[in-house]
């Protein structure tokens, strides 16, 4: 793994990243950009999930109009967070904000991909003219918030220790 | 005058702590960022109803009106936040020239806001007017959050 690392570390386009003066903060800008319409995007939804939030809207359709923004915002969080990573790799590699970053987005992906394999099916009939939210949805919803913020606050944090 | 306002921010207690524990700090920023990813989902919410690219067939006016206090809330946390990222290094603010340009940055979508749920509520269709609005807020709170990013860089 650490060879792995190394060879990450060293490759042409994770130098180049380190030597350029603009290129680290531009792949900021747009891992922050990305993470906000994702994260965002992602609270509406599990906001409406819990019932806190557009009661007078469909959950379907608040779902499935976000969907596409929570794609852009996942695309451009993972390709910027690849590359930040990348360039950084053998540096902080060891750095425990960063596995416990990595372990919340591995958790935050099983609960969606659980989330729409099971309850999510049902998403249609849940709503004002519909039946309630069941509970199963809501503790996906609850543990959706929760990783979310929790990503971004490691994903801070990394920086720093 | 605004120069001592920033000195008394970094004199007091909160401010001293803050500038004191990296801990602290880095906790008050991520705050501050979460608080604004939910800024994000609610200013993409409304204008991309507005400009009918997302719950298409609901009144804007009414998304808008059920968005209000999830938006009122997380401003207050990002503000609160902010000001506490000033108090712990008030210097570095206030001889940075992005400050007052996101500041600026910020005060114009916040007006926009206004005005367009002003206009959604007196007329009864969106029309051209409210959807050049709504491009504009959103195209001005992605300069809120890059100038944010650089105002830490610079």
């Amino acid at each position: 793994m650490l060879q792995v690392i190394q060879r990450l570390y060293e490759s042409p386009i994770a130098t180049a990243i380190r030597e350029s003066e603009n290129l680290f903060p531009i792949l900021q800008t747009f891992h922050i950009v990305g993470t906000i319409a994702l994260a965002g995007a992602i609270a509406i939804v599990d906001l409406r999930l819990l019932n806190v939030l557009l009661r007078r809207e469909a959950t379907v359709r608040v779902a499935e109009s976000l969907l596409p923004i929570t794609w852009i915002g996942f695309a451009l969080m993972v390709v910027s967070g690849g590359l930040l990573f990348v360039a950084q790799s053998a540096r902080i590699y060891e750095n425990v904000f960063l596995r416990m970053k990595a372990l919340l987005l591995v958790l935050a992906l099983l609960n969606v991909a659980l989330f729409h394999a099971t309850t999510f099916r049902q998403i249609r009939s849940w709503g004002p003219d519909g039946v309630e939210t069941p509970v199963s949805a809501r503790v996906f919803a609850a543990l959706s918030l929760v990783l979310w913020a929790g990503i971004i606050v490691t994903g801070r944090f990394i920086a720093y220790f | 005058m605004i120069e001592r306002i920033f000195v008394r921010l970094g004199d007091t207690a909160v401010g001293q702590y803050l500038a004191s524990s990296t801990a602290a700090f880095a906790t008050v920023e991520s705050l501050h960022i979460v608080a604004l990813a939910v800024i994000g989902g609610v200013i993409l919410a409304a204008n991309l109803t507005v400009v009918g690219w997302i719950l298409r067939g609901s009144k804007a006016s009414a998304v808008i009106d059920q968005l209000r206090g999830l938006f009122l809330g997380s401003l207050v946390v990002v503000a609160l936040s902010g000001v506490l990222l000033v108090a712990a290094g008030p210097y570095k603010y206030y001889t940075n020239p992005l400050f007052p340009l996101k500041l600026l940055l910020l005060a114009m979508p916040l007006g926009i806001h206004f005005v367009l749920q002003k206009r959604l509520r007196t007329r009864r269709d969106v029309d051209t007017g409210a959807r050049v609005l709504a491009f504009g807020s959103l195209f001005l709170w992605s300069g809120v959050v890059i100038a944010g990013r650089w105002l830490g860089l610079i």
